[in-house]
């Protein structure tokens, strides 16, 4: 029997959409691990230096608990530091085992942005924003968190706010789930004080979702502070954060635009960023205005909920980085760490956009004939700048494709190493010693090189 | 994705997801259950200091036997990773005075057929210069059926200008397993200075020539 051809059509749309789901679950993190195992950075780096005592300590039988919850910058980095100490007793300290694992953390993120997109975004479009989603969350822009040891900080904080956002905005409304998400959002912010945005952040997806559930509201705030007294306690304002008060008026918004843009604005300085940034804002502004207008007239908002909640962490985080750093200089705001939060904002301004454009789309002829263009100069400008910041990535690896500049430059880094420390890089110190400074001093032009491109990035 | 498929896969994609998440994290302690790197800190820490000097090498005992080892490789800087010539003389092999020149090789500790507690390069039988030891030679390993030899393979640098010119001796010193002695190499590597260069007066090359592995 003839099979009627819309049908064909459709299944064969479903076809396609079933192949670029796969592609993004499944092959995408598998060339992210491939691209991991093939250019770990396999030795403890800038940061992650901190981590040889409680290393040190395991080895010798005793965990240093108080080391483990210790303030390091502005973080505390507890939850990584026990995933790094269980990962440690599997056949000692491998940060190549640290960074494969952590794909497999990004990829759990894969499983909360599906459920995400499935549940707010139009049908014919799932696969595809999905698609994207994987793509951003494996972007090489976050070669330095995908590549060293210590971007577990990064991936669990990340992992957590996600699951706790997902929680408080598509699970049913219930106190038992603000309760689960007051969890995720601990192990978020002992991992990283990014987390910190999450307090804020978790009322304002309680009070969008739900503006008469005050009760869930107050029981996310009195968590909030409890969370909150223990990251404060003991805890020192760093020095130099932050910065002074007017290198923080000039820089302050420049900081955040930048932070915001940094996972698609990858060259030529940070305008392309601090542009992408202000572009985000925009798009996020106006789907605020459309998802306020649904609601005064009683219609259906929900599946804007999510997306705008994790904007509103991004932004957070971005306002707090920014209060935080911005006296370090605007370029640090691009930083290929911090992309890893960052790229949260685009999954976010990606479906709001598909959100906008499919509402459009319903709004009669003439919408429609401006529906197409723009979604068409979307994806194709998504696509350019996807691409080239993964240039970017690949251009940074290849600095660090030397294994005896990463040692040194490991070394380097950290000035004042103790012969146990270093003989986790290698069994032999006194060859570190000896050899650092007559590569320095014999003037290796890329050695050279290599110094001051970590130099203006170093700090987390 | 719409209908009873897209319903489906919207209920247990999540599911697959977890699993592909589970199979990496499985595969990422399969994979580095394998890498040998020494990274153990105990078994270095109980073991005296190392020698930093000729005088303090000349404290230890020094060892009777044949070294096991090779010196098969000689580089000219350090981002210009590797020369191999297992067991065959080196020669042509030069740098621009200031630059450093790697030597490259394996060695372990012959009596007890483990890995070396260290290697160094003797320069003249004045300058002691540790070594890099412990990379992975998984081509040694093969060679002897052994993988505790795999963790053998050393880099030592030698500054190609901090040398006069004239023919220099560079004897490679293994520390034994335990540390309490040391094997010399019997065989020695000759630097000589030239003054041809292309780089223009005052920046000779240094040149290796006439090295053999014992290995």
């Amino acid at each position: 029997m003839r099979t009627p051809p819309g049908v064909q059509a459709s299944r064969r749309t479903s076809i396609l959409g079933l192949v670029t789901i796969v592609v993004a679950a499944g092959v995408v993190p598998a060339l992210a691990f491939a691209l991991v195992y093939r250019y770990t950075v396999d030795v403890p780096y800038i940061d992650e230096w901190t981590f040889t005592r409680l290393i040190l300590g395991a080895d010798r039988g005793h965990i240093l608990w108080a080391d483990a919850f210790a303030q390091r910058n502005e973080h505390r980095i507890f939850f990584p530091a026990l995933l790094i100490l269980g990962l440690s007793r599997l056949g000692g300290w491998s940060e190549l085992r640290e960074t494969l694992f952590d794909v497999g953390l990004v990829t759990l993120d894969l499983a909360i942005l599906w459920r995400m997109i499935v549940s707010t975004l139009p049908a014919r479009t799932v696969p595809y924003v999905f698609l994207g989603a994987s793509l951003l969350t494996f972007s090489l822009v976050q070669v330095e968190t995908l590549l060293w040891g210590m971007g577990s900080e990064w991936f669990v904080a990340n992992l957590s706010a996600l699951f706790a956002l997902y929680v408080l905005t598509l699970r049913a409304p219930s106190a038992s789930n603000v309760v689960v998400a007051l969890g995720a959002s601990a192990v978020s912010l002992f991992s990283l004080s990014a987390g910190l945005s999450l307090l804020p952040v978790g009322v304002l997806a309680l009070l969008l979702r739900d503006p008469s559930g005050w009760r869930r509201a107050s029981l996310w705030v009195a968590g909030s502070i409890v969370m909150l007294a223990i990251f404060l306690r003991g805890f020192n304002a760093h020095p130099g954060f932050p910065g002074r008060a007017g290198e923080l008026a000039t820089m302050f918004p420049q900081y955040v635009l930048a932070f915001l843009g940094g996972p698609l604005g990858t060259r030529n300085g940070t305008q392309p960023a601090e542009f992408l940034g202000m572009f985000s804002l925009a798009v996020i502004a106006i789907a605020a205005i459309r998802f306020g207008a649904l609601r005064a007239r009683g219609r259906s908002a929900e599946a804007y909920v999510p997306w705008l909640a994790l904007c509103a962490f991004v932004v957070c985080d971005a306002l707090l980085a920014a209060y935080g750093r911005a006296g370090l200089g605007i370029v640090q705001a691009t930083s290929s760490r911090y992309a890893t939060m960052a790229t949260d904002l685009w999954f976010g301004v990606i479906a709001l956009l598909v959100l906008l454009l499919a509402d459009a789309w319903k709004a009669g002829r003439f919408a429609v004939r401006l529906v197409v263009p723009a979604a068409a100069v979307l994806v194709c400008g998504f696509a350019y700048l996807f691409v080239r910041a993964q240039f970017t990535g690949f251009r940074y690896i290849a600095e660090f494709t030397s294994p005896i500049q990463r040692g040194m430059l490991a070394v380097h880094d950290f000035p004042d190493p103790t012969d146990e420390q270093l003989s986790l890089l290698c069994p032999c110190p006194a060859y570190l010693r000896w050899s650092l400074p007559a590569l320095a001093a014999a003037g290796d032009p890329q050695f050279e090189e290599l110094v001051p491109v970590r130099s203006s990035s170093r700090a987390k | 994705m719409t209908g009873g498929d897209g319903r489906l896969s919207a209920r247990y994609l999540p599911l697959g997801i977890v699993g592909v998440a589970a199979i990496i994290m499985i595969a990422a302690v399969a994979l580095t259950g394998r890498v040998t790197v020494p990274r153990s800190v105990a078994p270095l820490m109980a073991q005296p200091p190392l020698p930093a000097s000729v005088s303090q090498l000349a404290a230890l005992e020094p060892l009777r036997g044949v070294p096991a080892y090779s010196l098969d490789g000689i580089v000219s800087s350090p981002s210009r990773v590797v020369v191999k010539t297992a067991g065959q003389a080196h020669s042509n092999v030069s740098a621009p005075r200031g630059q450093t020149l790697l030597f490259g090789g394996w060695a372990y500790d012959p009596v007890v057929l483990e890995p070396a507690r260290a290697v160094f390069l003797e320069v003249d039988g004045k300058t002691l210069i540790p070594a890099l030891y412990g990379n992975q030679r998984p081509d040694v390993a093969s060679y002897f059926g052994d993988q505790s030899m795999a963790a053998t393979g050393f880099i030592a640098p030698v500054r190609a200008g901090s040398l006069a010119a004239g023919p220099h001796r560079i004897d490679v010193i293994i520390l034994s397993a335990d540390g309490s002695g040391y094997y010399r190499a019997i065989d020695r590597v000759v630097l000589t200075e030239t003054t041809s260069s292309r780089r223009g007066p005052g920046k000779g090359n240094a040149r290796v020539s006439g090295a053999k592995g014992a290995g």
